[in-house]
């Protein structure tokens, strides 16, 4: 294995800065570091602007179209599709109260003292 | 042996042989399975799958394994000239039968306006976009059906011995705990606490269908849940029960109730026309009918 090449440091190099650069670098440093710790102390303050509230439509605008599913002709509702236990909104029927039914409980049945039999009736 | 409750009924689950842990495990594992089952396929949880197809007005896509029940649905409801069908829905629901069977609770004093005959074969079922197209006045139950197919679905989880007992449809894998046999007692449907029949049954799922049990008052009249669809009404038979013995509980559970309607002649017929079945018919005279090659086990009526 190789190593990839390093860039090498002369040794005794040094950075020729006058004292006005020496100056404008720390109050650029020290500029960047107050703003970084203002921004983590108020997150929210610095980056979401206060929220104005929702324009009102002009009270000519035509409303959104929005339609319930059972409104539309027959003939032009599309086909949906959703995931098991989910339910389409309808403007008539009731909204279900439960969506997820936690599983049934197992309970432990004594075993009986004679062999296991298995009784078959209409249920 | 473990229970749970789900589909409305007691469910047994029998894994002879292995330790409490193990056992209450593989239950777990099928109550998963019966309360996902009910979840997507029961008629009364506004929320399934099923109800929703029950309130679309048009076309509508169900999920593969909904289409998948649908289909077989129509194959028993072809072989049985249509005394299979689960588009009787509308009927039970006109009845009083539109929620869960409690003793008492569906009594009313009289039907609603019985809606419009439809039948199941009128669905359209579109294999290329897998949607499903119902008559609007149709509602579909698919409870005895799904009922056994969970079963069957379910115990393929174990190795055999191994028994799913939902509610007296059966799944019975292996030899039963000694090796000798699962013994299943045939319920008297005249008098639910003796024991007809004892049948020993290997690798074998058996169902009863009879009109002893969900029963309710409609005015003066007394209603049952086995419609026949020829009537849109209560199944009237001279059968008092049939117990059928077949590979799968889903099979079963259609050929008992089917046998039922078709009473004791033509029940004859269709359960003798195929050797790898079994049945027990119990007429209403009391009377008791073997049918096919079936093990009988001493009854232990204590």
């Amino acid at each position: 294995m190789t190593d990839p090449p390093r860039a090498r440091v002369k040794p005794g190099a040094r950075i020729g800065w006058s004292s006005l650069e020496w100056r404008a670098y720390l109050a650029t440093a020290l500029a960047t570091v107050y703003a970084g710790v203002w921004l983590a102390a108020a997150p929210s303050a610095a980056s979401s602007p206060a929220r104005e509230p929702p324009a009102e439509p002009p009270a000519n605008a035509p409303s959104a179209p929005t339609v319930w599913l059972e409104d539309l002709p027959a003939a032009a509702r599309p086909s949906i599709a959703i995931p098991p236990g989910w339910v389409l909104a309808s403007r008539t029927a009731p909204a279900p109260q439960s969506v997820v039914a936690p599983a049934p409980r197992v309970r432990a049945t004594p075993r009986p003292a004679r062999p296991i039999r298995i009784r078959t009736r209409s249920s | 042996m473990q229970t749970f409750r789900a589909m409305n009924t007691d469910v047994t689950v029998v894994a002879p042989g292995r330790d409490d842990v193990v056992e209450r495990t593989l239950a777990a594992e099928v109550a998963a399975i019966f309360e996902a089952s009910e979840r997507r396929f029961s008629r009364f949880r506004a929320d399934s799958e099923l109800s929703r197809l029950n309130r679309a007005d048009g076309p509508l896509v169900v999920s593969p394994e909904l289409f998948a029940v649908l289909r077989r649905a129509r194959a028993y409801t072809l072989a049985t000239h249509g005394l299979f069908d689960p588009a009787i829905g509308a009927e039970l629901g006109a009845l009083g039968y539109d929620r869960s069977f409690a003793p008492g609770a569906l009594d009313r004093a009289a039907p609603s306006s019985p809606p419009r005959r439809a039948r199941f074969a009128d669905v359209l079922l579109d294999d290329a976009t897998g949607s499903v197209t119902r008559p609007r006045e149709m509602q579909i139950d698919l409870g005895g059906l799904v009922k056994g197919r969970t079963a069957d679905e379910a115990a393929a989880l174990a190795e055999p011995p191994f028994a799913i007992d939902a509610g007296g449809d059966a799944v019975l894998r292996g030899d039963g705990p000694d090796g000798t046999g699962w013994i299943v007692d045939v319920e008297d449907p005249h008098d639910a606490s003796r024991v007809l029949v004892s049948l020993r049954l290997r690798s074998r799922a058996v169902a009863t269908s009879a009109a002893n049990r969900r029963r309710w008052r409609v005015g003066r009249e007394v209603a049952h849940h086995l419609i026949d669809p020829r009537t849109g009404r209560p199944a009237t038979s001279d059968l008092a029960q049939v117990t059928v013995v077949a590979a799968t509980a889903e099979l079963a559970d259609v050929l008992a109730k089917t046998a039922f309607l078709l009473g004791v002649n033509q029940a004859r017929e269709l359960l003798h026309a195929r050797s790898e079945l079994g049945a027990v018919l119990v007429h209403d005279t009391g009377a008791v009918e073997l049918i096919g090659r079936l093990e009988l086990a001493e009854v232990d009526d204590a």
